[in-house]
């Protein structure tokens, strides 16, 4: 018999024990690979990107900077592309039924952020062949049903038209599927001229200016040069990343990530004592039989690896099910919920699987390994 | 029946003395169901203080007038008219007024601005709230603790008792940079740690100065001399078609926010809570089978002696229950030092943030007992059916 056959009809001693443990296992490994992915995805900071910086009013989101920055910042030295951006929030329909539409420099957008957004030419031009054109992300067209061609009438919470309506017409010139599934495409894109044009108040402002480094050129050593050019002007500004903004303003719903990182480590804690437990019970139970393996000339060693193994094999296949229930579960829930177990997650997943098993098998290993061989036939 | 409940008693505790032989794995099973309660708790806990935070922020007594048919103040606007309209209504509705005999009536706009306690800090949303000097005399409930409040026409700011005890920048007397403009705080306020306490409160027209929304007003407050005189003042206000004005008692605003929130977090929590459970209930099998191949020769003898199935039954199933109720009991223990009271934020409505403290109450204890009992009783009655089963003949030949 070789050892790993061995090593399986051990762990397969007690069927029941051995498939109650895996499913402990397995929750456990479901309950990380979700929140493990619902951080990764949703959360979104997965696929905001640290290259794109977004320039805002150092006084607070929300508050306008003057369109005049935009030339001072397009000649800053290492700067390459930058696209105004205005925001306007509102609802389609029902008042319940919130939408954003970001506005921005068509070309500049596709140079900007064309890449994370998956904007192509055909589509750009497609959204400058009319001022009121708009795109939409896919996530945000499939959820309400529109397609290329519909229009729409959102009606702002607060930016007025000069005609103090608050009615928006658009009209769909297509769908942008953005980078990969991860990526935020529950907004809509609009022109920048058409919205500025046409609104009562804050004409010439903008909310943000979204821009991309120069290759070469590291964000991080861009943005305080931007912030240095507006320092002693009306209006400050503050530079950051998109994903240092996400990330702040995520922070905000409740520490996500602290009340996560609490609730995995007491699952890992709780999956650990039963597990630790019922192995060391276990092997209470086969004293009789590893004083017979020592007899028989198996090496102190090879009696750790067999422990060690036992409890791997429980890890594994618990933890490999619960890491695939948690990657379908991903794939049947909708977009918006944004869970993403990528290969970044999985690979984590399975290392502290590994890591865990080892762990948990070490203790049990070693109690089994010292077992001096007259002792285990007392137990007779 | 007598010598059922007797062999039933005599078992129970022979198996209970026992226990100490099976401790640790025994401990594991009270510490996992431990842990799977005070998870449960936490959530149930953050659910209910949001709750309850919002829903004593309002009093049944003022009534909140929205326009533009909305039911947040954010989206809202009422055009000067309507306040003119009301201010002139010498009888009909039943509000608070003043010497004068006109209506109490407080105009409103609130603004989230962005707060930074250092320069380098994040940044956090705050609500802003901008009223009539009449605003705190309209709101009985809420006390001012210190300070004054500000005056008519000045960049001063009273600052809500959450926020004062989180930001040590919010002292009376400290200038504070919100927006554009550096603001002086000018006193303290407590409303019994309700939404209101995560408010800062400032002068109508130099905070609709300051965010360049001069002549906006989102909301009207009233005090009503009762609260079901909300109806008459609804009727009152009705004829004032064309803004889609909309008479609600602010009690009703504050607590139609709450639903929400507290709902995303049970949908968060109680997947997480029974996942838990699932791999706790597995556990506690496993620690129950184990006590049973520790006793199978013990029970066998009992049994060859005489005693019935039921007795086995019941002395197994005890067992499981009282580990699940130790587990219950100190996972409640655990969670009411720890959690209850602890004071976290999230981002509420007019998307600022909001201070609540979590709440251990009552049914947010009973609920995790029930799940806690329930993985014990589960987890038990399997091995102690095994145990009501086990053959005589096969356990005696086995050696303890």
């Amino acid at each position: 018999m070789t050892f790993w056959n061995f090593a399986r009809k051990s762990a397969l001693r007690k069927p029941l024990r051995s498939a109650l443990l895996i499913v402990s296992v397995a929750m456990t490994f479901l309950i990380y690979g979700l929140t493990a992915g619902f951080v990764a995805g949703s959360q979104g900071t997965a696929a905001a990107s640290d290259e794109l910086l977004g320039v805002m009013n150092a006084a607070g989101r929300g508050q306008p900077l003057p369109m005049a920055y935009l030339s001072r910042i397009a000649a800053l030295p290492g700067v390459a592309d930058v696209s105004p951006i205005t925001r306007l929030r509102g609802s389609v329909g029902d008042a319940r039924n919130v939408v954003a539409v970001s506005a921005g420099d068509p070309d500049k957008l596709l140079a900007v952020s064309g890449a994370d957004l998956g904007l192509t030419p055909s589509l750009i031009d497609a959204l400058k062949s009319r001022r009121d054109k708009v795109l939409v992300g896919q996530s945000l067209a499939q959820a309400q049903g529109w397609k290329t061609g519909d229009s729409l009438t959102v009606t702002a919470f607060r930016t007025k038209k000069d005609d103090g309506s608050r009615d928006w017409r658009f009209e769909i010139a297509g769908i942008f599927e953005g980078k990969n599934a991860s990526t935020d495409t529950h907004f809509i894109l609009a022109q920048y001229e058409y919205i500025n044009k046409a609104r009562a108040r804050g004409i010439d402002t903008v909310w943000a200016f979204a821009l991309r480094p120069e290759p070469g050129m590291a964000a991080q050593d861009l943005a305080p040069q931007i912030d240095a050019l507006f320092a002693n002007s009306a209006a400050p500004t503050r530079t950051m990343s998109e994903k240092q903004f996400l990330s702040a303003f995520l922070s905000q719903y409740a520490d996500v990530k602290r009340v996560i990182t609490l609730v995995v480590g007491v699952s890992f804690v709780t999956l650990l004592m039963i597990v630790i437990n019922t192995m060391v019970f276990a092997l209470r139970e086969r004293r009789f039989e590893i004083g017979v393996l020592k007899t028989l000339g198996f090496r102190s060693p090879q009696i750790l690896l067999l422990v060690l193994a036992e409890a791997l094999f429980v890890f594994v296949v618990g933890g490999a099910i619960g890491l695939v229930v948690a990657k379908l579960i991903s794939l049947a829930t909708p977009p918006a919920l944004g869970l993403v177990i990528g290969a970044q997650v999985s690979l984590r997943t399975i290392a502290l699987i590994l890591l865990l098993g080892f762990v948990a098998g070490l203790l049990p290993a070693l109690s089994a390994m010292r077992t001096p061989i007259l002792a285990a036939f007392r137990t007779r | 029946m007598i010598s059922s409940i007797r062999q039933i008693t005599s078992m129970s505790r022979a198996t209970l003395l026992s226990l100490p032989r099976r401790l640790a794995i025994s401990l594991s099973m009270v510490g996992s169901i431990m842990l799977v309660v005070c998870v449960l708790c936490g959530f149930l806990a953050m659910a209910r203080g949001f709750e309850i935070t919002l829903q004593s922020a309002g009093s049944p007594e003022v009534a909140v007038i929205l326009g533009g048919g909305t039911r947040e103040e954010t989206n809202s606007e009422i055009p000067a008219e309507v306040a003119r309209t009301i201010m002139a209504m010498s009888e009909g509705i039943s509000v608070v007024r003043d010497s004068r005999g006109t209506p109490l009536l407080s105009n409103e706009v609130i603004v989230p601005v962005e707060y930074r306690d250092h320069p380098d800090a994040a940044g956090e949303m705050l609500a802003l709230r901008g009223m009539d000097p009449t605003g705190p005399d309209i709101r009985r409930e809420v006390i001012l603790s210190s300070g004054k409040y500000a005056s008519p026409g000045t960049r001063e700011i009273v600052v809500g008792a959450q926020l004062a005890a989180t930001y040590p920048g919010f002292g009376i007397g400290e200038d504070v940079r919100l927006g554009p403009v550096v603001w002086t705080v000018s006193g303290h306020f407590s409303a019994q740690g309700s939404a209101f306490e995560s408010e800062l409160w400032g002068d109508i027209d130099a905070v609709r100065a300051a965010f360049n929304r001069v002549g906006e007003v989102q909301s009207l407050r009233l005090r009503l001399t009762e609260p079901s005189a909300i109806k008459q003042l609804a009727m009152a206000v009705d004829p004032l078609a064309g803004a889609q004005l909309k008479v609600l008692s602010e009690a009703d605003l504050y607590a139609s926010q709450s639903q929400g929130t507290s709902r995303l977090i049970q949908l968060f929590g109680w997947p997480i809570a029974l996942l838990m459970a699932i791999g706790a209930t597995a556990g506690a099998l496993n620690t129950m089978m184990s006590s049973l191949s520790d006793r199978t020769a013990e029970i066998a003898t009992a049994r060859a002696l005489g005693f019935n199935r039921l007795s086995a039954f019941v002395a197994t199933w005890l067992e499981a229950l009282l580990l699940s109720a130790v587990g219950v009991g100190l996972g409640l223990v655990l969670s009411w030092l720890t959690l209850n009271g602890w004071q976290t934020s999230t981002l509420g409505a007019n998307n600022a943030q909001m201070s609540f403290r979590l709440v251990v109450n009552g049914d947010v204890m009973a609920t995790a007992a029930l799940v806690g009992i329930a993985i014990g009783a589960i987890g038990g009655a399997l091995p102690a059916i095994a145990a009501a089963r086990v053959p005589l003949t096969v356990a005696l030949r086995a050696r303890g």
